[in-house]
């Protein structure tokens, strides 16, 4: 019984007038709004029954229908229960139908439809008469196959029903045999179809189960019953809004799964978190899983390490405020269980390892341990992985507004590392990684005589481990047992001989000990030394330590200055001949001098044929090799070589920069040049060179702009100066500039320099400038606003001067912030001084040099 | 995902069964047939393949079994294997329920 054609309200030409009451009830009628319409054509009915009789029929009939979609069906059946009594039976079928499909009570009301099943004739369209069978198969009752037409229907009801049952036992076999008659014109045919991916599924068989399940009728019974297979199979069934475990679908995935009941839960933790409400989350699960939270290997146990894991993929500001809801649950003393606690702890030792307080740290993951301890059986091995991890981490310099900084500050909880760390070497003495931290925990503590201890016994105990015998070797060095360091890296080379940076270290030692024995005059020991370093020696002249020409250049030097000058000519002779340029062999030559000549007036001999070779053209490409030349002795930690390469080096540039250099050489320099270095100064001739030529060469704009930025450029300003470079460059297919802009930008982007706009070094050089006299105080008071970040810098510099001893200023003067003037140190140095005594040096002046065996990647003679 | 459950071992179990069950596992997933299983397999048994890894991951594993919680279950009942078929009334009950809906 559909909508009427035309609308009820209508009233055809010629018509008599509408009375106010009809018109009304046929507007209702027409709105849709049945149940105003029904009571009004109740009351019409009294007056004239045949006109309106219809009407009635047609509001009850939108009313049981509207309630039907709205799920009210006991409503229903009254309204239902009076269309009997007022419209004939063959109006009401369809509506009957719809009723028995919702009230979901197959059996014996279904049955009733069974003809409207078998007719030809039958007005039901495909998709009803497909609900309706779905209907028999799921009253799972037999069917009356006495009524006329049923007996073919009531076999293939029958037949889908004892292969579900059979899938349910697990007889897979027998349940497709049973289907397999099943004609494919059957109304029950797509219940096959189920019942093959069911048997797939449960065979394991993912693609065949998809297979089938995909193809049932979405709005058929099996068509929603798949749902929970599909989720199992992975299929993508719902949208990033919608949960999968939705519904039917959900409370059968967790049937099945053997969660029954948890659909309900999860569904709701899940609004939590997608809502951002993760301690929500968390409160909820906890307070209705008994089991929760849990540490097994089942479903709780996977949502308890969801709970506690998630703080480290959550947005920091969700973490934050998530890990101090946890906290607050542990140090109010509320939590559920011992484990819960332990998990707690666990989560926020590991979350705030970067942030919190060591103190806290220390006592809080000493608790976590004492927990772990308590709930299992007594495992010495973890208890030392955690001690271990305990004492790195509190031995780790603290991290200060500059790296500069960071590097010159002692860990606060040195002592307490060392005790975490001895702790774990006690449980466990095989833990090699506690050893190594320890090694480092005494080195950043000054302690040598412990150190020496521990890496002597750790060469005993891990005789085949590399790392261990490069450690000791470079302290041997340190403390000038160079035979018993050479015999230390001798026995790492035979454990790994690929690695390049032993066979460094093995050499280093030898030359150390060849210098000695020169020293000492035991010439032929020295020599046989250098004679077995044959083996390791390497032609490509780039290797500063093991090259043939930097071998023989020692070997000549020490042979003028220490043993027998006569045999020195040919070494230095060869040397000359094999070195990568005449100007790199004395600079060299001239820094070796430095060094061996210690004690001994230096000739200076290298410089001065040097100064000549700057005063005739030299090749601009050369410089390349200097510049590697004042690394290595950069990376020796000697400055006094390091000062004198950078004196000659310094004149070498300025030298080029007269002489013809090609574009490529001007690159190369640039790029081991760091901005704001010794060498800046050298390096802006040339590339002003350069731009005379080219002015828009977007490379060495580049490198100009490099070199001259101050530390403060905000973001902005870098785009506004960069983006012009980018464009000449794309414009002129310069690859190599275009790939050094973009990086540059983009390393601004991800972590932009401190917007503070007063330009930090200009304004301090300029107070110097305008009025040099100022004493100590007048300068720290004249010094520019630096903000938060800055005033952090400037304390922190402040507490160490006032802290070093004369040994260490020098260290620090050495080795103060890029782009700080000397006389800016000196000033604030004075500064610190002046209202305070100056310290005593408290330790020997040879004391402490940190080491350049430490990493063995560094190892470098000098 | 959780290497013990990804393995099919007790958390208690010593490296020998859980080399054992590496193995077994591996029969079914060779890098050619299955390579995303191959490789889960291999990540799993590097995280637990002996007591200092075992350790380790015990004390400072921060990984998130899942996306959400819903997909943390989903993805560890999936590890656990293909679920048995409902039981008889309870595949009928679901039956019914999916005929109202």
């Amino acid at each position: 019984m559909g909508a009427p054609s035309n609308s009820p309200s209508s009233n055809q030409t010629g018509a008599p007038p509408l009375n106010p009451s009809e018109a009304r009830a046929r507007d209702f009628l027409a709105q849709g709004r049945w149940r105003k319409a029904r009571d009004e054509f109740k009351v019409l009915c009294k007056i004239d029954r045949a006109k309106y009789l219809p009407l009635l029929i047609q509001a009850n009939v939108g009313l049981t229908r509207e309630m039907l979609a709205k799920g009210l069906v006991s409503e229903a059946q009254p309204v239902l229960a009076y269309l009997k009594t007022i419209a004939a039976p063959a109006e009401l079928q369809s509506l009957e139908l719809e009723f028995a499909l919702k009230s979901g009570d197959g059996g014996r009301q279904i049955a009733c439809f069974i003809p409207l099943l078998t007719a030809p004739n039958a007005q039901l369209s495909d998709d009803e008469k497909r609900r309706l069978a779905d209907q028999l198969v799921v009253a799972f009752q037999p069917i009356d196959a006495a009524l006329p037409d049923a007996a073919r229907l009531a076999v293939e009801v029958g037949a889908v029903q004892q292969a579900l049952q059979a899938v349910a036992a697990e007889q897979y076999e027998s349940a497709l045999t049973g289907l397999r008659p099943l004609p494919q014109s059957s109304l029950v045919s797509h219940w096959r179809l189920f019942v093959k991916g069911l048997v797939a599924f449960h065979q394991g068989d993912r693609d065949k189960a998809a297979r089938c399940f995909h193809a049932l009728p979405a709005n058929s019974v099996p068509g929603r019953a798949r749902l929970s297979y599909l989720v199992w199979l992975g299929e993508p069934l719902v949208s990033g809004k919608t949960t999968a475990l939705r519904d039917e679908a959900g409370a059968t995935f967790c049937r099945l799964v053997g969660a029954p009941g948890a659909d309900r839960l999860i569904r709701e933790a899940e609004g939590h978190w997608r809502a951002a409400r993760p301690f929500e989350m968390y409160r909820l699960l906890r307070k209705n899983l008994g089991g929760f939270p849990s540490e097994g290997l089942d479903w709780m146990g996977t949502l308890t390490r969801f709970c506690f894991h998630c703080l480290f993929v959550l947005p920091f500001e969700e973490a934050g405020d998530y890990a101090a809801a946890l906290g607050e649950l542990a140090d109010a003393g509320k939590t559920k269980s011992e484990t819960e606690l332990k998990l707690i702890l666990r989560a926020l030792c590991l979350f705030y390892v970067r942030d919190g307080s060591p103190e806290i740290l220390n006592s809080e993951w000493q608790r976590f341990i004492g927990l772990v301890h308590h709930s299992k059986k007594p495992n010495p091995r973890l208890a030392a992985v955690a001690y271990d991890w305990l004492g790195s981490v509190l031995a780790k310099p603290p991290e200060g507004p500059s790296p500069w900084m960071a590097a010159q500050r002692r860990p606060a909880f040195l002592s307490e590392a060392i005790e975490a760390l001895r702790k774990s070497i006690e449980l466990d003495p095989e833990n090699l990684a506690a050893h190594l931290h320890l090694v480092e925990a005494y080195r950043l503590g000054h302690n040598h005589s412990e150190r020496n201890r521990l890496l002597d016994d750790m060469t005993q105990r891990f005789p085949e481990s590399k790392a261990v015998l490069v450690l000791a070797g470079g302290r041997c060095l340190d403390r000038k047992a160079y035979a018993k360091g050479a015999g230390y890296f001798a026995r790492a080379l035979a454990l790994d001989r690929l690695d390049p940076a032993v066979p460094d270290a093995l050499v280093t030692a030898k030359l150390l000990h060849a210098q000695q024995l020169f020293k000492e005059r035991r010439l032929d020991k020295a020599r046989q030394l250098f004679d077995g370093l044959a083996e390791l020696t390497l032609d490509p002249p780039g290797n500063l330590v093991r090259s043939r020409w930097a071998l023989q250049l020692r070997r000549g030097l020490l042979e003028q200055l220490l043993g027998d000058a006569s045999l020195a000519g040919p070494w230095l002779a060869e040397a000359r001949a094999a070195s990568p340029s005449i100007a790199a062999f004395l600079v060299f030559a001239q820094t070796l001098e430095l060094l061996y000549a210690s004690g001994h007036k230096s000739e200076g001999s290298f410089e001065k044929e040097f100064v000549r070779l700057c005063q005739s053209p030299v090749k601009g490409s050369e410089a390349v090799v200097l510049l590697r030349l004042h690394e290595y002795w950069q990376r020796c930690e000697q400055p006094a070589a390091e000062q004198q390469c950078e004196r000659m080096i310094d004149r070498f540039l300025r030298a080029a920069a007269k002489s013809v250099f090609q574009r490529d050489d001007c690159r190369q320099v640039a790029e081991l040049i760091r901005p704001h270095s010794h060498f800046s100064a050298g390096l802006a001739v040339w590339i002003k060179r350069g731009l005379k030529q080219d002015a828009r060469d977007p490379l060495l704009r580049f490198y100009q702009w490099q070199h001259q930025r101050d530390a403060f450029t905000t973001p902005g300003a870098t785009g506004y100066r960069l983006q012009p470079l980018l464009d000449e460059a794309v414009r002129r297919q310069d690859d190599h500039a275009g790939k050094l802009i973009r990086k540059e930008l983009e390393a601004i982007k991800a972590h932009p320099p401190r917007p503070l706009p007063p330009p930090f070094e200009d304004e301090f050089e300029d107070v110097f400038s305008e009025d040099p006299g100022m004493e100590g105080d007048e300068v720290l008071d004249n010094l520019p606003p630096m903000g938060p970040e800055g005033d952090g810098l400037a304390q922190g510099i402040i507490e160490l001067l006032r802290n070093a001893s004369e040994a260490e200023i020098k260290k620090l003067r050495r080795t103060r912030p890029k782009g700080m003037p000397e006389m800016v140190f000196d000033a604030i140095l004075n500064a610190v001084r002046q209202p305070l005594p100056l310290p005593t040096p408290s330790k020997p002046p040879n004391q402490p040099k940190p080491p350049p065996w430490a990493d063995p990647n560094q190892l470098d003679l000098f | 995902m959780n290497p013990y459950l990804v393995l099919g071992v007790s958390q208690a179990a010593d490296d020998k069964t859980i080399r054992q069950a590496y193995l077994h596992a591996l029969k079914g997933a060779s890098p050619d047939t299955n390579p995303i299983r191959f490789r889960e397999l291999n990540q799993a048994y590097e995280k637990i393949k002996d007591e200092t890894c075992r350790n380790q991951y015990f004390l400072f594993n921060t990984d998130c079994p899942g996306d959400s919680p819903e997909d943390a279950f989903i993805k560890h009942v999936r590890l656990q294997g293909i679920p048995k078929p409902l039981a008889w009334d309870s595949l009928k009950e679901m039956l019914r329920n999916c005929a109202k809906s």
